[in-house]
């Protein structure tokens, strides 16, 4: 008797445990579905300021760059 | 004992945000000092460390995959396809047109410079394009209902090097110039925060350091590498996730 009973409490504790996660999974989905929505309708709006270079100079860089414009430059021109 | 919410924030404005603060006051209600005075810590400490540096390893942020924000799931996707043209110039230069030939150079030259010029080279050559504010009409959907909503626009690479874009596109640019580099996805990411100073929403791609602190690529040609940014973190993603900073 007392194993029967024990058998019927661990079964009930079990469907229990096995609903709350059930419910806590569906609650965090929907948690991420709002958060989603949310973030989907944040927009981005802030504008490019004039660039300023204010990092130090570096030829490698420059070199680089002045290839790239060059090119480009030939390409527009086409 | 008394100095400890001067402790606290020093380390908020002198290492960085939230996670330090937090730790901080954790470790110092260990000790036997008032919940009042805790709390009047907490109202003062939490604004300033809002404006705190960017963070990789906060805990409990990753919100969702990648293709949970629809928009960027299908930018990561046509930049996929994109790539077939990236690798073929990269291999023939016959096979390279318009951009693509710049990008060439960049890709060739800038994989022998240091980590940091390549991050300088990439961000002013990036930051070179053209800025376009009317991307975002593009992308206007009628939602459910009829209503209209305002979406960001989220382009590729190429997209972004032949039609230009705004600050979100120059942010998405940079993480795809910089994996054709060879930096890992998991050391990037785009994050959309609020800028304090202009009221508005901002993007900027996020380095990973090796000490766990982030620079910031600025749409300026600055890179911010100060604890400090000005910026209140609202969300970041990258091709492995969506992190959010604000719950």
């Amino acid at each position: 008797m007392k194993r029967m009973i024990f058998a019927v409490f661990c079964l009930t504790a079990g469907i229990g445990w096995a609903q709350d996660n059930d419910e806590s999974k569906v609650e965090k989905t929907e948690k991420v579905d709002l958060r989603m929505s949310v973030i989907e309708s944040i927009v981005v709006t802030a504008q490019k300021a004039p660039v300023v270079s204010t990092d130090e100079p570096d030829e490698d860089i420059d070199a680089i760059l002045g290839e790239v414009e060059s090119l480009e430059n030939e390409d527009e021109r086409k | 004992m008394a100095s400890w919410p001067f402790s606290c924030g020093i380390v908020v404005l002198s290492i960085d945000g939230k996670f330090q603060l937090i730790q901080c006051l954790q470790a110092t209600a260990e000790r036997d000092v008032p919940k009042s005075k805790l709390t009047t810590a907490l109202l003062i400490l939490l604004p300033l460390s809002a404006v705190a540096g960017y963070r990789f390893d906060t805990p409990e942020t990753y919100l969702a995959e990648a293709s949970a924000l629809p928009a960027w799931g299908d930018t990561l996707e046509r930049h996929a396809d994109e790539r077939a043209a990236i690798d073929d110039c990269m291999l023939t230069e016959e096979k390279c047109e318009g951009r693509l030939n710049g990008l060439r150079i960049i890709l060739q030259k800038g994989a022998n410079l240091e980590p940091d010029q390549q991050l300088k080279l990439v961000n002013r050559y990036i930051n070179k394009r053209r800025y376009r504010r009317d991307r975002k009409q593009m992308s206007l959907s009628v939602a459910e209902g009829g209503q209209a909503k305002l979406r960001n626009h989220w382009s590729t690479l190429l997209d972004f090097l032949y039609r230009g874009g705004d600050c979100e596109d120059y942010a998405t640019a940079k993480y795809f110039l910089l994996r054709e580099l060879g930096y890992q996805a998991d050391d990037m990411r785009v994050v959309v925060s609020y800028d304090r100073s202009v009221r508005q929403h901002h993007a900027v791609l996020a380095i990973r350091q090796a000490d766990d602190s982030s620079w910031l690529l600025e749409i300026d040609n600055t890179i911010r590498k100060s604890r400090q940014s000005g910026y209140r973190f609202i969300y970041a993603l990258n091709e492995n996730g969506i992190w959010d900073h604000e719950n």
